[in-house]
């Protein structure tokens, strides 16, 4: 990476993804895959049932972890309500001023976005610092801004360097002289959040503990019943939003912040180092940092509706790009397991582990075992039978035949449990989207080790606010 | 690594379309040559799935007639999936066919191959969305190039030269059917209609040809000039573009560049180099036509279904040996004049069986290279007709060629005959054994008598004796 011409805020290099695969550990790994490729071709009677064993037990526990936190999720909802009333009940010389970034790229429909979106938030706008983030070399974004009258919008155009990440555009905007925001806030230029969403967080930042360092809102999408894929991804996000990440932060454990819509205190931010410009998952990564420097996250119940990717490929290339991430952000933070263990327990670095690299992981182990599946009904190869000795293999059994059901049937109830019963029968054939999980998961695998900054821009524009969706305000 | 790139397609021209499907064509049959090369053997020769001949040009056909699928492209995606379904498709064929060979040589889970490689390679040089879009296509391909279900419908409609060409003419319409996706339902049914009645006179009138030629009528030509013609009055192009649809962010043809074109090639080579020799056909045993009337074999039954899947000159009679044997024996004969018609057949099993069977070599007639194999139904296994052992083999006989089945029932104390030959159908050639299969039955272990066996490669000897003398 030769080119980093202007450097914005580059992160300390135990701390950002920049060095996380070097060529050393590259050869380290490669080293070790040839050792355990030998190993299984010259001991493969030792060898397969240990692996087979022990890929099991760490599937098993992920599966678990993940249905705990669900279940925990569902019957203890921890999300942060606000009212409008309270919202509203802030005098408008009491409220903070605010920074939003929107970093853009190749959006020629920015302005229509911008007037759905952000132009309709609910707050002083002589308080409110609104910076739209465009990269210098975008023509797309810069001609359609051309012919706009921008009003209460800074325009900031981004020097072109690499890595050519939102997190570096985003650090760009902050390092800017005369900025006055007390708290910040992201969001894409599709997005349209709750009109309060600023007043909420800002309301909820004073309720709220000295220890919360981040308010993350929820998100859901303007175009959920466009097609399978966006139920699918709808059903997913409601999942993650409203349960999972609750219970995440209740068990206070590292909450993976969402790419947009995370309110952070300006000091918080200088605080912890903002965000780490080769993570292509940088708000995940901010929220192990929030974690490992002792605050805390909470999510409030104010909805940020975004576009749900209608697209099987451009869905593969973006989560294939959070995929990349979480890999990126789970290698960044064990760089050293023990620190990581002392700043936010042992529960806590197990369970960031599961929700970040272990994911992507998860959903290769399920294109293997569905290979396996395959070959073993097809044929019944011998190496098969080596890989699950009797207890590994009734484990499977379970994982296969009540694991995966009850994973369907958990869909099924938070469907319903989140008010979205018209994506009950997504949630029935979630085990294909399982399968597009698995592609994504190599692809991410493929760039991690071949091009890890590689930012994969989504394409938007691909739905449409009518085809149905959540409304943009607190679900109650 | 792969030669993968990411960058936004190209907007192709249209000669850019036809060298990238030439590319993939040519491919194809470099790595499937020997198969290819065993497919048109076959069907000069005779056999009733000439019909595959006419397969490449009904599938570009139909993909001609797809519209382009817009949305995103992506190069790495488009590697990912074409290993996936190279991997998948592969193993699970080479997997069944080592569990049911048997299966896999009647139903020629071979030529699945084939479609599984221009599936992945298509992947790379048009793009997965194109290539999943192509659904239709694949699925028309892989319903009839194992050959077996067409077979099937021959037979079901007669067994002749005739009823193999009807049956062609019925792939061709529903090739035209397919073939006019972008025009209204109304016209794609009156084409494929008269695309059937013209086929079925054309090949009637051209009775007198070879069944290849007449084939290449029905199932070639006429179902391309139905097409043509309803494009051409429908003012649709022959050839649909894979050119960027206007929404942002499309996907035209992904950009394939040299390495990647190498490490097909590279592919297709290894494909050759994998794949199994054909074998020759030809039986090696010129048998004495006398050996019946030598042996004194006593004719009990005749099983006239053998035509429908033989043609009408074929025939299949039940001998047995003058006086008793212990246990009892029957001698299957199957007679056809055309060994290619014998030879789709030659992997069958026509006793019935509660589980799939598998044939082996044997040692009977090692010496002149008679090629003897021997299959069995599970003695472990609960039969509903009994359990049964069969050595078989195929020779010259002049005129034609004979398959002979020495079958020998396994209970040496009911003395009963070994169960009578069955028709194929789809159910006991396919769908029983799949659901055996997925029951995750043990595969058959047990051995068939001794006794059994001795008494089979005993009678084989005998034949063999005066076939040879």
């Amino acid at each position: 990476m030769s080119d980093v011409g202007h450097r914005t805020w580059v992160l300390p290099d135990h701390l950002s993804a920049r060095t996380a695969l070097t060529r050393p550990t590259k050869t380290l790994i490669a080293a070790l895959a040839g050792i355990a490729g030998g190993a299984l071709v010259a001991f493969p009677g030792q060898v397969l049932p240990v692996l087979g064993t022990a890929v099991t037990l760490l599937y098993l526990a992920s599966t678990i972890d993940r249905y705990v936190l669900m279940i925990n999720g569902l019957n203890r909802p921890a999300l942060v309500r606000i009212s409008d009333e309270e919202a509203r009940a802030i005098p408008e010389e009491d409220l903070p001023f605010y920074t939003v970034l929107l970093p853009v790229y190749d959006e020629p429909s920015i302005i229509d976005n911008l007037i759905n979106g952000v132009g309709r938030i609910d707050y002083p706008r002589d308080r409110l610092e609104l910076l739209l983030l465009v990269e210098e070399d975008d023509d797309a974004t810069r001609q359609a801004l051309e012919s706009a009258q921008l009003r209460d919008i800074r325009v900031v155009l981004v020097p072109h360097s690499l890595p050519k990440t939102k997190p570096k555009a985003c650090n760009y905007g902050m390092s800017l002289p005369g900025l006055r925001g007390e708290y910040i806030t992201i969001y894409d230029a599709e997005d349209i959040p709750e009109p309060l969403q600023l007043r909420r967080a800002v309301a909820a930042f004073r309720a709220a503990p000295d220890d919360v360092g981040c308010i993350q809102a929820k998100l859901g999408f303007f175009n959920e019943q466009q097609n399978l894929l966006t139920r699918w991804f709808s059903m997913e996000y409601t999942q993650w939003f409203a349960v999972v990440l609750p219970a995440l932060e209740r068990a206070r454990c590292v909450v993976p912040l969402g790419g947009t819509s995370n309110h952070i205190p300006a000091r918080v931010w200088h605080s912890i180092g903002g965000w780490d410009e080769f993570n292509v998952t940088e708000d995940a990564d901010l929220g192990a940092r929030l974690a490992t420097h002792g605050y805390r996250t909470q999510i409030l119940d104010s909805v940020t509706l975004e576009e749900a990717n209608s697209d099987v490929v451009n869905w593969i290339r973006q989560r294939s790009r959070w995929y990349k991430g979480y890999l990126q952000t789970m290698i960044v933070h064990l760089r050293n397991p023990a620190e990581l263990r002392r700043a936010i327990g042992t529960k806590a670095a197990l369970r960031f582990v599961n929700m970040t690299g272990g994911i992507p992981m998860t959903a290769i182990v399920n294109l293997i075992f569905g290979l396996l599946l395959v070959s073993w009904t097809s044929g019944r190869p011998s190496a098969i039978s080596l890989l699950f000795p009797p207890i590994t293999y009734y484990l499977c059994l379970v994982l296969f035949l009540v694991g995966t059901p009850l994973a369907i049937f958990l869909s099924f109830v938070l469907v319903l449990a989140t008010g979205k019963p018209y994506l009950w029968w997504s949630a029935l054939l979630s085990p294909l989207y399982w399968g597009l999980q698995s592609l994504a998961a190599i692809k991410a695998f493929y760039q991690l080790l071949f091009r890890p900054f590689h930012w994969e821009k989504t394409v938007h524009g691909l739905g449409t606010p009518s085809t149905g969706g959540t409304s943009p305000g607190p679900t109650g | 690594m792969l030669g993968i790139s990411v960058g936004k397609p190209s907007n192709p021209l249209p000669g850019q379309l036809w060298l990238r499907i030439g590319i993939l064509a040519a491919l194809t049959t470099a790595g499937f040559a020997v198969l290819a090369v065993s497919a048109i053997r076959g069907s000069l020769a005779g056999s009733y799935s000439a019909v595959l001949l006419a397969l490449p040009v009904l599938a570009i056909l139909i993909a001609s007639g797809l519209r382009p699928a817009p949305g995103v492209g992506d190069t790495e995606f488009d590697w990912i999936v074409a290993a996936v379904i190279g991997a998948t498709g592969f193993l699970a064929v080479a997997l069944l066919s080592q569990r049911l060979p048997s299966i896999a040589g009647l139903w020629n889970w071979s030529h699945f191959g084939p479609v599984v490689w221009a599936m992945a390679a298509g992947t790379v040089l048009f793009s997965a969305r194109h290539v999943l879009r192509l659904w239709r296509v694949w699925l028309f391909v892989l319903c009839l190039v194992p050959a077996t279900p067409f077979l099937l419908f021959t037979a079901a409609l007669g067994g002749t030269e005739n009823s193999a060409v009807l049956a062609g003419g019925v792939v061709g319409a529903i090739a035209v059917y397919l073939a006019t996706s972008t025009v209204g339902l109304s016209w794609r049914l009156l084409a494929a209609v008269v695309d059937l009645g013209v086929a079925t006179g054309l090949g009637h009138l051209l009775g007198g040809l070879a069944l290849v030629p007449r084939m290449a009528v029905v199932a070639g030509a006429v179902p391309v000039l139905s097409v043509a013609a309803v494009r051409w009055a429908n003012h649709v192009r022959l050839a649909p573009s894979l050119a960027a649809h206007p929404a942002r962010g499309s996907a035209g043809m992904p950009p394939v560049g040299a390495r990647s074109y190498g490490v097909l090639g590279i592919l297709a080579v290894a494909l050759v180099a994998l794949s199994p020799p054909v074998s020759n056909a030809q039986p090696q045993v010129l048998a004495d036509r006398d050996w019946i009337d030598r042996m004194g074999l006593v004719p009990v039954a005749d099983f006239g279904f053998i035509r429908l899947f033989l043609g009408p000159e074929a025939s299949l009679t039940r001998y047995v040996m003058p006086g008793n044997t212990d246990p009892a024996v029957a001698i299957d004969v199957i007679s056809a004049p055309n060994l290619a018609r014998l030879a789709d057949y030659s992997d069958a099993v026509w006793y019935p069986s509660a589980v799939p069977v598998n044939h082996r070599r044997a040692d009977v007639g090692e010496t002149i290279g008679l090629g003897a194999r021997s299959v069995h139904s599970d003695p472990d296994t609960v039969g509903g007709d009994g359990n049964w052992y069969a050595l078989s083999w195929l020779w010259r006989t002049d005129p034609g060629y004979q398959q002979v089945i020495v079958a020998v029932d396994q209970d040496l104390s009911a003395q009963r005959r070994p169960p009578i030959p069955e028709p194929l159908t789809w159910t006991n050639s396919l769908l029983s054994p799949m659901l055996w299969l997925t029951r995750q039955q043990p595969p058959p272990s047990g051995a068939a008598p001794k006794k059994v066996v001795r008494t089979a490669d005993e009678v084989a000897r005998q034949i063999i004796e005066a076939g040879t003398a």
